[in-house]
């Protein structure tokens, strides 16, 4: 099931609108460059959307951006394994586009909300499966420890999370150096 | 080894206080009280704080009653404490009070409450504010340098002959055998922000934290009676 938007001209946020629980959105832009920052879990009825193109620009009221279609797919429309892959990939989809947007802090409690809520429901595969998907080169330092940091009490639970560990090590060494990752990471390495 | 006793500040304006750092006062009832200052999604200067037994308050940062020490942490340290800080706040748990320190004790998150893990008693406003820098941040005193004071034993039973009045039987008993053990002052804990590196010792603590009570009995008008 889908439900299609009537807004052809858009200043960020869009409004998107279906009258079923909505688990995906996608939207068509007259250039593919532009995207959009899809919401993060479940939701009903409306719907905000951030958007922007892949150089960081929004559209503005002067400058609206041409929307070809938008879509929304309810629940029932996404087999289960797709469904729970859909969710990990809004809830990273938002977490590149806060971090690429520079807001630093929405980023965390994005992050720290969702991972929080996954590991007290037990879901320990999935917390996994995310950490294992996460594309460190779209995080900022910043968001990547706090991802190690959500996750330390559970360390040894995560299967994925000394290679997402050492991923975020490298990328910190990297830019920082060595020394500075160490002062910043050791405390997060886990057991 | 170094301190820094202008990390201890009153704030004049909200621009100029840090991400993240440890809030003194002394209240109304003329005791020294600490919690934890950081900033919202808004840039907001928040005071997060156990005021007692199933009281935790998340408020605006009342810089009139308040001063600030400031740990000076990497940005990305203090960024993820006040992350932590803002989970909690939101999940507003009821946290049971209790008088000594477990440095084992940490705050997590079940559904709609939060517990303190390895701890079956609780914490206070200043073990508050460590277990929540152990676990977000870097930790902020070593407590293995921790020494038992006379002097600390009168507050302990002033707070339990309190708690009897707020907590079930069963709670109160259970602190009440922690009367006499070794506390960490709330100005031991805002004091530990003025020493790099971390985690600061029981000496500079003390030394800092008689600091850091008179520099904010000068903020408030107010002198500790504890």
């Amino acid at each position: 099931m889908t439900a299609t938007a009537t807004a052809r001209h858009v200043a960020s946020p869009v409004l998107a609108e279906g009258s079923f629980p909505i688990k995906r959105i996608t939207v068509e832009f007259d250039d593919p460059a532009k995207t959009i920052a899809a919401p993060s879990g479940v939701t009903t009825g409306k719907v905000y959307l951030a958007i922007q193109n892949s150089r960081g620009l929004c559209s503005t009221n002067a400058d609206p951006w041409v929307v070809v279609s938008i879509h929304c797919y309810g629940a029932e429309s996404i087999p289960f394994d797709a469904k729970e892959q859909q969710e990990v990939d809004l809830f990273l989809d938002a977490a590149y586009v806060l971090s690429e947007s520079g807001m630093t802090r929405e980023g965390l409690d994005h992050i720290f909300q969702k991972m929080n809520s996954i590991l007290v429901d037990g879901k320990l595969s999935l917390a996994s499966r995310i950490l294992k998907q996460v594309d460190a080169q779209r995080l900022s330092a910043t968001l990547l420890v706090g991802f190690l940091s959500i996750t330390l009490s559970t360390s040894a639970l995560l299967t994925e999370r000394p290679a997402f560990y050492a991923r975020v090590r490298q990328k910190i060494a990297a830019e920082r150096g060595a020394e500075a990752a160490a002062h910043l990471l050791d405390k997060y390495y886990g057991h | 080894m170094a301190t820094n006793r202008n990390r201890l500040k009153a704030i004049a304006n909200p621009k100029e206080c840090p991400i993240v750092g440890v809030a003194l006062t002394i209240t109304a009832n003329r005791n020294s009280h600490a919690g934890i200052v950081f900033r919202d999604t808004q840039d907001r200067v928040r005071l997060l704080h156990l005021a007692f037994h199933h009281d935790l308050k998340h408020e605006a940062f009342n810089r009139v009653e308040y001063l600030c020490a400031d740990p000076e942490f990497d940005a990305v340290d203090a960024e993820i404490v006040a992350a932590h800080c803002r989970l909690i706040a939101s999940l507003a748990p009821n946290i049971n009070f209790a008088i000594h320190h477990n440095p084992a004790a940490r705050l997590k998150a079940k559904g709609q409450t939060v517990n303190v893990e390895h701890e079956d008693k609780g914490l206070n406003c200043s073990t508050f504010v460590l277990a929540v820098f152990a676990e977000a941040g870097p930790p902020l005193v070593d407590f293995a340098t921790w020494r038992t004071r006379d002097t600390d034993a009168r507050w302990h039973r002033f707070l339990v002959a309190l708690l009897k009045k707020h907590a079930p039987e069963a709670h109160w008993k259970k602190v009440e055998q922690d009367i006499g053990c070794a506390r960490v002052r709330p100005e031991e804990v805002a004091g530990a922000c003025l020493e790099n590196p971390l985690p600061a010792t029981f000496e500079q603590c003390e030394a800092n934290g008689v600091f850091a009570l008179g520099e904010v009995a000068k903020h408030v008008g107010r002198t500790s009676i504890w």
